[in-house]
């Protein structure tokens, strides 16, 4: 687990200047944008909205990187899945705690950020919170990946999909804007939407200091649902991968 | 002999060959009655009512032609596919030598590709940094181990795949064709390295075209031909078997 965790990381970035900058630069890029096309044209009524998109941003980049991979794990690792017997699932497994570092390492970005603008508060309940919100987010996506990355090997078009589909998440997603800003029409919507609680739980921990615990617990029972359903998808399918690979 | 460290008991192998056409989802969804029903009914037997036990401590060579079905048999033995019908128990840890250097990721090191390899291979980090000299010293690459798999020529990777699976103590060595690449030198010395295997009580399963190679390693060889074990015995007998064979196809 360990040592394909690292390989994905030297790999990431073995190639490239700014390393794991790029994971702070795209939400940061994205935040500056979003603020400038809906607080300065727009005008919406969120305070300290460049902090509040990047509070939803950086989460956002966790689910959307982990799963925007998802389709090419297994197909990527063509060579080790087809010659050497190990627990596969441990491939997606990595990348998304690959994913997961990364979003760690922006927590202090945004704090420090936080500070700056005066908007949020760094809190002690970070230090409790972050641990729970870090573990159920990551079963969610953990499962969703595994069940994609297996699906993939059979069904390439899967990874266009997912691309669209991200696409389309991201905007019933209420990372630009607040879940209760939402019309009633559309409301269940979003509440079928299972990363409208994840985001919905950070945003509270990272910018008021508080659990949003009705979304974190609906969170949980997604992340046990994900991960039962991703690892039955798995097990039918993995002996089928050194086949159709 | 006590209990076969390898057993093969009428096994069958196929794949489905509609896993490999890959109409995508959109002929799921256009078709999904049809869709379904080919993946299930179009399927190539590979094997069909194959056995055989091998022997721990044993060297056995397996010759056939070209899709007979040898490398699926190795596949099995890894364990990376499973068997469609029939029962195959393997009792040691395996060390597969399949396609040389199939598992390195070309942006990573000869180092850092050791270690992947050697841990997924089922040892600890510690364990394989403590090998990591050796490794290294028998492929002879202690000059551009540090450099990217994919700056290594195609006997470089050889030698350096080699080497890994060679220096993780295994019970049983998979070797598929590996003796084709690489210098001469370097051929001799894997082969005074699997006689080393040998000696210490190694379970080695061959798949080679080099008759010769077969004949030196191997105690005992099996045919494959029309899905099954069509002749398991002494080598020589085997490769007169093979060849009677190859003669009247033609």
């Amino acid at each position: 687990m360990l040592a394909l965790t690292i390989k994905e990381i030297k790999v990431r970035y073995k190639r490239t200047v700014l390393g794991y900058g790029w994971s702070l630069l795209n939400p940061l890029a994205f935040a500056v944008t979003y603020w400038i096309a809906f607080k300065a044209i727009l005008n919406v009524k969120i305070e300290g909205y460049f902090i509040f998109l990047l509070a939803g941003l950086f989460p956002w980049q966790w689910i959307n990187n982990s799963l925007q991979l998802a389709p090419r794990a297994f197909i990527n690792n063509a060579s080790l899945v087809k010659k050497i017997a190990f627990p596969r699932y441990l491939i997606v497994a990595s990348s998304v705690v690959t994913e997961g570092l990364h979003f760690l390492l922006c927590l202090p970005v945004l704090a420090a950020l936080a500070l700056l603008f005066g908007r949020g508060t760094v809190s002690v309940s970070w230090l409790w919170g972050a641990p729970i919100l870090l573990v159920v987010h990551g079963l969610v996506i953990y499962g969703m990946a595994l069940a994609v990355a297996s699906c993939s090997v059979f069904f390439r078009d899967l990874e266009r999909l997912i691309g669209l589909g991200m696409t389309v998440l991201f905007y019933v997603t209420p990372v630009i804007y607040e879940r209760q800003m939402v019309p009633p029409l559309f409301q269940p919507l979003i509440a079928l939407n299972p990363f409208t609680y994840l985001i919905v739980a950070w945003r509270a921990l990272l910018l008021d200091g508080t659990m949003d615990w009705q979304a974190v617990g609906v969170a949980a029972l997604i992340a046990i649902v994900a991960v039962v359903a991703g690892q039955a998808i798995f097990n039918r399918l993995q002996w089928k991968f050194a086949e159709a690979l | 002999m006590d209990q076969p460290i390898i057993e093969f008991d009428r096994v069958g192998k196929s794949y489905a060959l509609a896993l490999h056409r890959g109409g995508g989802i959109k002929n799921l969804i256009l078709n999904p009655p049809r869709a379904l029903r080919n993946m299930r009914a179009e399927s190539r037997v590979v094997l069909d009512d194959f056995s055989l036990k091998v022997a721990r401590g044993e060297s056995i060579a397996v010759i056939g032609r070209n899709g007979a079905g040898k490398s699926t048999l190795l596949a099995l033995i890894a364990g990376v596919i499973r068997p469609t019908t029939g029962t195959l128990s393997v009792n040691g840890r395996v060390s597969p030598l399949l396609e040389l250097g199939a598992g390195f990721h070309p942006e990573l090191t000869g180092r850092d590709n050791v270690m992947l390899n050697g841990v997924l291979l089922g040892l600890r980090r510690a364990d394989v940094a403590a090998r990591m000299d050796r490794i290294v010293e028998f492929a002879e690459l202690a000059d551009s181990i540090d450099e990217p798999v994919r700056t290594f020529s195609t006997g470089m990777t050889a030698r350096l795949g080699f080497s890994v699976a060679a220096h993780l103590d295994p019970e049983i060595l998979l070797i598929d064709e590996v003796l084709a690449v690489g210098d001469a030198a370097f051929q001799a010395k894997c082969i005074a390295k699997i006689r080393e295997f040998r000696s210490r009580g190694v379970t080695i399963v061959f798949v080679s075209h080099e008759l010769k190679h077969v004949s030196e390693l191997c105690d005992r060889a099996v045919v494959v031909a029309d899905h099954r074990a069509a002749f398991v015995g002494e080598v020589a007998a085997a490769i007169a078997q093979y060849e009677a064979a190859r003669e009247s196809a033609h």
